[in-house]
């Protein structure tokens, strides 16, 4: 203990005002976490945002990160609506909203798990975060991809087509999106284990056997669920097979 | 609040095979030695990857392998008990009794908490495949019975790394924890197989009924019908 302590140059962070000669710097004014900073955001700086994120003051932006996904895969769902039409502009939008938070929520515990695994050093809470900004990430890229899913809505008449452009889209999007994962551990200075790779496999399994589970996502049935459970590898065997021999009969 | 951050950090110091926290786990005694945190953690893990298993035929049979999958765990390590702390003091280990046993409970607690976690995916698996009875249902048993095995394989190796890292920092040799860890594990896996046979059905053929134990549960043993399925194969 030093017995004469020298006068502190710097203010006690209790004072407001500090002392005479240096007086504190008024504080710097809160930039309001809108919708529109949230997107930018995830677009150009993903890092700082996922940083915000982890470190614990993550209320607001988680859910307006939230918002975000729900007008992204609702928008997402109305263009794939616009192939069929009808009820389904009301349930493709829901059916994707609920594919994609129960996606998320079965898959959140084992995110965790296997981030510890990688060498993370990570709460729930903050992984939750980081996946909640991952697929807000998603979210956006499906909207920067839906007037050309539009264009192809409107003018395919084959579903196994606009089924794989969809595909095709959602994977992109992925692609993109869950690097953001990675991205977080490479800036927790963790080693790149293959535990995260795994992960995002059986994302992709989870994800698409939601999409078999809630069908029909495009196309149009008598009932708004499945009767019939089936593996998504199945499914889509079947609607090409039956497309194909339609296609047939439909020659001349 | 205080004791669910104490689990979670526990929980990712296991996962994450945070080995001077291990160490201390296992040479601490009372409260510190967190075993009663390890056989919760077992406990909770493994039970409800066990419902998920169980699910696919019906809600009963999730109960029966959501009690039955822990004990398997629990019946093997106390079988093992002796031997295997008998063989970590002739390798000169350093390793007593009491940390031979808590060592393979927090390995088997980092196995409980990779399948516990992926339960919730397991168990929409149980829910969205075709069920027995259903058109498909021989398929959806292969694909479950496939996708398990992958996974218990999985999260076996995993929590095996695990031990193996725990082993290396406790022994100082490199050559002793693989000789203790070969030990341990081909015991394990000797004792563990035949106590999975005796609690069966544990998947369960769809063409048999549901019950906890089969009557024959002690005739016999997993041995034996290896040996014999094999000899019917190459008739």
């Amino acid at each position: 203990m030093n017995p004469n302590p020298e006068p502190s140059t710097h203010p006690t962070p209790g004072s407001a005002e500090g002392d005479e000669n240096h007086p504190t710097p008024p504080p710097l004014p809160e930039v309001p976490v809108t919708l529109l900073r949230l997107v930018d955001d995830l677009l150009k700086r993903p890092l700082a945002l996922l940083e915000y994120v982890q470190s614990g003051a993550t209320g607001v932006v988680v859910k307006r990160l939230l918002v975000i996904i729900a007008a992204a895969f609702a928008l997402f769902g109305l263009v794939l609506a616009i192939f069929s039409g009808g009820g389904q502009y009301l349930w493709a939008p829901l059916k994707l909203i609920a594919g994609i938070a129960v996606s998320g929520a079965i898959t959140l515990p084992s995110l965790y798990i296997f981030s510890c695994l990688n060498g993370h050093d990570v709460t729930i809470k903050s992984v939750a975060g980081v996946l909640v900004a991952s697929l807000a990430l998603v979210g956006l890229l499906l909207i920067g991809l839906t007037p050309v899913l539009w264009v192809f809505a409107q003018s395919s008449t084959s579903l196994p087509f606009l089924g794989a452009l969809a595909l095709l889209f959602w994977s992109g999007a992925l692609a993109f999106g869950l690097s953001l994962l990675f991205k977080t551990g490479a800036a927790l200075m963790a080693k790149r284990n293959a535990y995260l790779d795994l992960w995002v496999i059986l994302f992709i399994l989870v994800t698409l056997q939601m999409s078999t589970a809630l069908r029909p996502l495009i196309g149009t049935s008598a009932t708004i669920l499945p009767t019939e459970k089936k593996f998504f590898l199945v499914h889509w065997f079947d609607e090409i097979s039956l497309s194909s021999r339609e296609t047939k009969k439909t020659q001349p | 609040m205080r004791n669910r951050f104490e689990t979670e950090t526990s929980w990712r110091s296991l996962a994450k095979g945070d080995l001077p926290t291990l160490s201390r786990w296992l040479t601490a005694s009372g409260s510190e030695s967190r075993l009663l945190f390890c056989v919760l953690t077992i406990w909770g893990g493994v039970g409800i990857y066990g419902a998920s298993v169980g699910l696919w035929r019906s809600p009963l049979m999730a109960l029966y392998i959501g009690v039955k999958l822990p004990c398997i765990i629990f019946l093997t390590l106390f079988i093992n008990g002796l031997i295997n702390g008998m063989i970590a003091q002739i390798l000169a280990t350093g390793l007593s009794f009491g940390q031979t046993l808590r060592a393979m409970l927090m390995s088997f607690a980092a196995f409980a908490l990779i399948v516990g976690s992926l339960s919730p995916v397991t168990l929409g698996m149980a829910i969205d495949l075709p069920g027995p009875g259903a058109p498909g249902a021989a398929e959806a048993h292969r694909s479950l019975l496939l996708s398990h095995t992958a996974l218990i394989a999985f999260a076996g190796i995993v929590a095996t790394a695990k031990l193996y890292g725990i082993l290396r920092i406790f022994t100082g040799d490199v050559r002793v924890a693989r000789k203790i860890l070969f030990a341990w594990l081909a015991g394990n896996l000797f004792v563990g197989a035949q106590v999975g046979f005796i609690l069966r059905p544990i998947f369960g053929s769809p063409r048999l009924e549901i019950a906890f134990l089969r009557p024959d549960a002690l005739s016999g043993n997993f041995y034996e019908t290896v040996w014999w399925a094999l000899c019917q194969s190459f008739r």
